[in-house]
């Protein structure tokens, strides 16, 4: 149970120090220099063991990730919750964003630092989470010095109230918010992973998406959503009544305010794969090498897909390569050992395709063979929904009933978009 | 950065000095300034500069404007940091928090006892706990909050102050009154913490908490969850009721809380099988979805569970195996993870599928990957012998170019042959194939020279192979020194007339050996083979049982130990959080009856190896045993023997005399051979009588709890006395919270169970298990302080262990320097 983090570090990629808190006196202060000569800089580079976001150095043990150019590290002395310190270093992540504008940097923590150490005191207390959530925080850490002398006489009303909300009903939305014009945007952002064999056989096709929502709506509303039942499995932001959705699959929630992700979820059946892909790679003695990679979209031929790009890999001792395609431009790309095919819109249903000839210099190394790197694709297909969700109906009630523009938009982004040669 | 720092330290100094004393405190521009300079001050602080001499100054300056919280919050981070270095002003401090615990303003008083309550100085705990049980009492849950944890941070100063001002009762009432939800899961912390764990296991304060569980924050929800997981449900009835409920759990987006729930529903579950067996299928989907998480971090900790899960239930994620397959651009730990789960999930139906897959990784870039596909591959192969295709695959990777796959693959092929020897004439031609060449790593010339060996009838070269490597014999490592010599008289037995040579160079470097080990075997061959070749060949070539499992593999027993603290650390590490927490300070023995305490202290404490290892150990001590009975030689020869070993062996002469062993060794000449028999005479000799009756203590015995308990109430008293404490282990008993001591005596093979007190009166329960024993001794000691007196009582499973021990336990306690 006792999962009380001793120490939380925000480190720069060379493992300096940015800014720490240390929560209880049961681990050393010299922890960062621990985790910078054993874990950033160890030489033993090939040992899995050396590189797992969990470590034990001596009697602590150290949970780190890494978000840009940041280390965050929580070292504890008991056996803590993984889980937990993860899902709480990502949090806190998010609430630091929230505060800088969007951006988590080395160079927006070194700006901050008084917030930050505000905000480190009230997440955590002696080690264990309080409170992470940015739209409740945000009311009573007063860094910036926005409280003036005039306002002062508010501020205890304030705080007041906002020490109130994190526990209420609804911690998430405060009940005096006003908008002249009530929107909603929702946003269906999925991300296709596919691995096909060299033989064209799908050998694991799944579908991560997520649905975020803008909100700008007035009052307290109550918003309902119908999608038709295509998931497998769903995780949902706090707000959703999750009781009705299991009964009735309604999403039925009272958003906060602004913007927030609604749901997660997953699904590995039933995927339209956006692409197919057909490729041929022949090795022809030791210096040549023909390929031909055919493209098709499977997509309806109303919509495009933008920013294609495949990458083809050859061999470390390419020399020189001669590339026809039937759309897009394509290159060979010497830093990534790859062709490079870039198409900026590719139209549904249509088919095509890259033929190449690769010269080889021949090497007097022999013994390596190449190791057949998979085809990667990346691209992205707007108002497409490679796991067929669709939004039924988006439904705002609120007791003024006032009128609500509603948008949906839909995209389709690659993961791991991968063919084997 | 000195002289920079302290013209700015001076600096900095003037402009508060000038802010002090000058202008109107309460004016803007005035507050503002002292804003800034306020930040300045914290960020130099952050960066490293020691900003400790500002302190007289910056409370002066926050004293003058104290209603600017701002200014406040940074004036108590400020002296947070430094009180510890100012213990003159500390007083000072703490009137001014303890002033502003009582300020109109609840985030101003809620900070104020935060801040207190943090404040590293001694002899605080006076000043603490008035503030602290005015903040309970507080209208304002900010407030409560605050002061719920500061009663946690007194109970780990002083236990008594919390104890004596019966605080935990304040506590436990609150947390089934308290409106606010925040305010209820600190409680929980608290109580969980100062030991009252035994609280939760009440109906009365479980079902409240699971129906309030939406109102909490989502890491109090993992509280909740978690503390219900160790109550025991009065029935399937309830146990039902408690999963209906918490159900929606499993879809939150809190990958923590989702976890959580898991570890709950498998715990209610344990014992309704059938049940247990519908909960595993309904998490499957939910922690599928947690690993696709975009943070690879979280998918580790996730996979490590999933790892578990698989090893104790393959069947149930054979189908999902597609899940596990590795990605372009996974980091390592995660491949290497999947790679586990694939092979723990592997089935007769999904083996060809998931090797084919395997296979994929052996061509991989990355060749830590490609590696331990190859092992994997191996280890499918032990598991799940029958499916077709996959020893024609690992052997296919003895022959891809690459060496390090080559490497791989030949360890995994000789331990596929120990485990089915049937398949042996299958892997013999592939690997007969090989030249020793090829081979650079350690272990594959090991396991190469392993199956020369072992098959060297069936693979026609395999004499002269062996001779090409043993001609290398001084520059390998000791592991391949130990196999060729192994391997070679497993082979003369099989081929004599084509090693003797072998033998006979393999033998005499051997025999002059700087490695114990090597040395050692060397000798015990020469020795069985003078004794008779018989004898020899019946034990060094007898024929080996097909291996039923390898030692490596993690018991079921110690993945039931990790499973119990699921969704802990203890799974990632993948061994029982004893191993690698250090052990609690102290087990809260005060107000509990003699032995209830120790039960309570659920962490066994010091310990390290788990039971199965140690009973393995034992057994391999028995073996050698059984090695060396033909003619016991327990001591290495004296300084002559080794001189006339060392002499090079001339080529034996043909025919006549096969074995030729005095040929072998000493060159035949009358000297040589008369120091060698005089070696090895006193080692032929009867053996050495016994040594006085002393105990050998194991050197880490393990015991849980409630079997310590159960014991302590079974056994006979073996001995009692009491001893005199030197002052040093005293002083080592009272030092860092009966750390030292315990240490101490664990080095010496002497567990602690349990150790608390308070002055004048310390109470510890020792454990100790005789090496090579299954017998247990108990202690319990109680030192008095006064007379520096210990009172002793042994119990053991045999009343004769009673005096040895109490003889070594003295010697522990006098002992401490």
């Amino acid at each position: 149970m006792a999962s009380a983090c001793s120490a939380l570090y925000f480190l720069n990629l060379k493992g300096d120090v940015l800014i720490n808190r240390t929560y209880r006196d049961d681990v050393e202060r010299n922890l960062a220099t621990a985790f910078r000569s054993h874990i950033i800089n160890t030489r033993d580079g090939d040992n899995v063991a050396s590189l797992t976001p969990v470590r034990i150095l001596g009697p602590c043990s150290f949970l780190y990730m890494r978000a840009s150019d940041v280390y965050i590290l929580a070292v504890t002395k008991s056996n803590a919750n993984a889980m937990l310190a993860f899902q709480f270093m990502t949090n806190m992540v998010t609430l630091l964003k929230s505060y800088f504008g969007g951006e988590f940097s080395e160079q927006s923590i070194k700006n901050n630092f008084v917030l930050i150490y505000e905000l480190l005191d009230e997440t955590l207390d002696f080690g264990y989470p309080q409170i992470v959530d940015p739209s409740i925080l945000k009311q009573y850490i007063f860094q910036k010095g926005f409280i003036t002398e005039a306002a002062k006489a508010k501020r205890e009303a304030e705080a007041q109230n906002a020490t109130l909300q994190v526990t209420g009903a609804v911690g998430w939305r405060k009940d005096n918010i006003k908008y002249k014009k009530n929107e909603v945007f929702l946003d269906i952002v999925e991300q296709v992973n596919m691995l096909m064999s060299n033989k064209g056989t799908v050998l694991r096709c799944d579908v991560n998406g997520k649905i975020v929502m803008k909100v700008f709506l007035s009052g307290m509303p109550d918003v309902k959503l119908g999608l038709n039942d295509k998931l497998e499995d769903v995780t949902f932001h706090q707000c959703v009544n999750l009781g009705r959705f299991n009964t009735e699959k309604v999403v039925s929630f009272v958003p906060p305010d602004g913007e927030f992700e609604l749901m997660k979820y997953r699904c590995q059946e039933g995927i339209s794969r956006p692409f197919s892909v057909l490729p041929i790679v022949n090795e022809l003695g030791r210096t040549r090498l023909e390929v031909n990679v055919k493209l098709k979209a499977n997509f309806s031929a109303k919509l495009y897909a933008l920013n294609l790009l495949v990458t083809v890999p050859v061999p470390e001792n390419t020399a020189h390569a001669d590339i026809h395609t039937s759309q897009g431009k394509a290159k060979y790309d010497a830093k990534k050992h790859a062709l490079v095919w870039k198409v900026k819109r590719y139209q549904g249903m249509a088919e095509h395709a890259l033929t190449a000839s690769v010269e080889l210099i021949a090497t007097t190394r022999e013994r390596k063979p190449w190791g057949r790197p998979p085809i990667a694709m990346a691209f992205q297909v707007p108002m497409f929904s490679a796991s067929g969700l669709r939004v039924q109906y988006l439904k705002v009630w609120e007791k003024s009933s006032y009128k609500v523009d509603k948008w949906v938009r839909k995209v389709c982004r690659s993961g791991d978009y991968n063919i084997r040669i | 950065m000195a002289p920079k720092a302290r013209g700015e330290l001076g600096e900095i100094r003037t402009t508060l000095a000038t802010l002090a004393t000058n202008g109107n405190a309460k004016s803007e521009a005035v507050v503002a300034s002292k804003r800034d300079v306020f930040k300045k001050i914290i960020n130099y602080m952050t960066i490293g500069i020691d900003m400790s001499s500002l302190y007289m100054q910056v409370m002066t300056c926050a004293v003058a404007s104290a209603e600017d919280v701002v200014l406040k919050k940074m004036l108590y981070l400020f002296i947070s940091t430094y009180a510890q270095a100012n213990p003159d002003l500390t007083l000072l401090t703490i009137n001014l928090l303890t002033k502003d615990c009582r300020d109109q303003d609840p985030t101003i008083r809620g900070l104020a006892l935060r801040s207190l309550c943090q404040l590293r100085v001694a002899n605080l705990i006076e000043y603490l706990m008035s503030p602290i049980q005015q903040g309970l009492k507080d209208a304002h849950p900010y407030v409560r909050r605050t002061a719920v944890m500061g009663v946690l941070k007194v109970y780990h100063l002083d236990s008594n102050a919390v104890l004596n001002a019966a605080t935990l009762e304040t506590l436990r009432e609150m947390m089934a009154r308290d409106g606010d939800a925040q305010v209820v899961a600190n409680c929980m912390t608290v109580l969980q913490q100062a030991g009252r764990a035994q609280s939760f296991s009440s109906r009365g304060v479980v079902i409240p908490l699971v129906n309030r569980i939406k109102e909490f924050s989502e890491w109090a929800q993992c509280q909740v969850l978690e503390a219900v997981s160790g109550y025991q449900p009065s029935g399937e009835q309830e146990v039902y009721e408690l999963m209906n409920t918490l159900d929606d759990r499993l879809a939150h987006s809190n990958s923590a809380v989702v976890m959580a729930t898991v570890k709950l529903f498998l715990h209610l579950t344990i014992t309704m099988p059938a049940t247990h067996q519908q909960v595993l299928e309904r998490i499957k989907e939910p922690l599928q979805t947690l690993m696709s998480r975009d943070h690879y971090e979280t998918a580790y900790a996730v996979l490590a569970h999933f790892l578990l899960l698989a090893q104790r239930a393959p069947s149930l994620f054979s189908q999902a195996y597609t899940t596990f397959f590795c990605r372009q651009n996974e980091p390592s730990y995660i491949k290497s993870l999947k790679l586990e789960i694939l092979v723990a999930v592997a089935d007769a139906e999904n083996a060809h599928a998931v090797v084919t897959e395997l296979s994929e990784y052996v061509g991989d870039i990355d060749e830590q990957l490609a590696r331990e596909a190859v092992r994997a591959v191996g280890r499918i192969a032990l598991d799940v012998q029958d499916v077709e295709g996959i020893v024609e695959r690992l052997l296919g990777f003895l022959d891809t170019g690459k060496p390090f796959v080559t490497a791989e693959a030949v360890v995994q092929v000789r331990d596929l042959m120990r485990r089915f020897p049937e398949s042996a004439e299958a892997c013999i031609a592939s690997v007969s194939g090989i030249s020793p060449e090829d081979l650079e790593e350690p272990d594959a010339k090991a396991a190469f020279v392993w199956i020369l060996g072992h098959y060297g009838e069936s693979i026609q070269d395999a004499p002269y192979l062996l001779e090409r490597m043993a001609g290398e014999f001084a520059g390998e490592r000791a592991g391949v020194r130990l196999a060729l010599l192994t391997a070679a008289v497993r082979l003369f037995f099989k081929r004599p007339p084509e090693c003797q040579r072998l033998l006979g160079a393999v033998l005499a470097a051997a025999t002059a050996d700087s490695n114990q080990d090597v040395h050692d075997r060397g000798l015990l061959y020469y020795r069985l083979l003078h004794a008779g070749m018989a004898a020899a060949a019946a034990v060094i070539a007898a024929p080996a049982d097909a291996l039923a499992a390898f030692a490596e593999e993690q018991s079921a027993e110690l993945r039931n130990r990790v499973f119990d603290e699921f969704n802990s650390l203890a799974v990632i590490f993948r061994a029982p959080s004893a191993t690698f927490v250090p052990p609690a300070p102290h087990a809260p023995l005060a107000e509990e009856p003699a032995l209830a305490p120790v039960a309570a202290s659920s962490a066994p404490v010091g310990g390290g190896v788990d039971e199965g290892s140690a009973l393995l150990s034992a057994q391999e001590q028995e073996e050698s045993l059984i090695d060396v009975s033909a003619n016991s030689s327990p001591a290495r020869p004296s300084g002559a023997p080794t001189a006339g070993v060392a002499a090079p062996a001339p080529p034996a002469a043909a025919g006549g005399d096969l074995l030729g062993l005095s040929d072998l060794l000493g060159g035949g000449g009358g000297g040589g051979g008369a120091a060698a028999a005089a070696a090895i005479g006193p080692g032929l000799g009867p053996p050495q009588p016994p040594p006085s009756p002393s105990l050998a203590l194991a050197p880490a015995p393990v015991l849980a709890p409630a079997d310590f308990q159960a014991r302590w109430v079974a056994m006979p008293v073996a001995a009692r006395f009491t001893h005199g404490l030197p002052p040093a282990t005293l002083a080592a008993v009272e030092a860092n919270a009966h750390q030292d001591f315990c240490q101490h005596a664990a080095a010496r093979g002497i567990a602690t169970m349990a150790s608390g007190g308070a002055p004048p009166m310390y109470r510890f329960y020792f454990h100790a298990k005789p090496a090579g024993a299954a017998a247990r001794i108990l202690v319990e000691a109680i030192v008095s302080k006064p007379g520096a007196l210990a009172s002793v009582t042994i119990k053991a499973d045999d009343p004769a262990l009673g005096e040895p021990f109490a003889a070594l336990f003295r010697t522990c306690i006098d002992t401490l320097a």
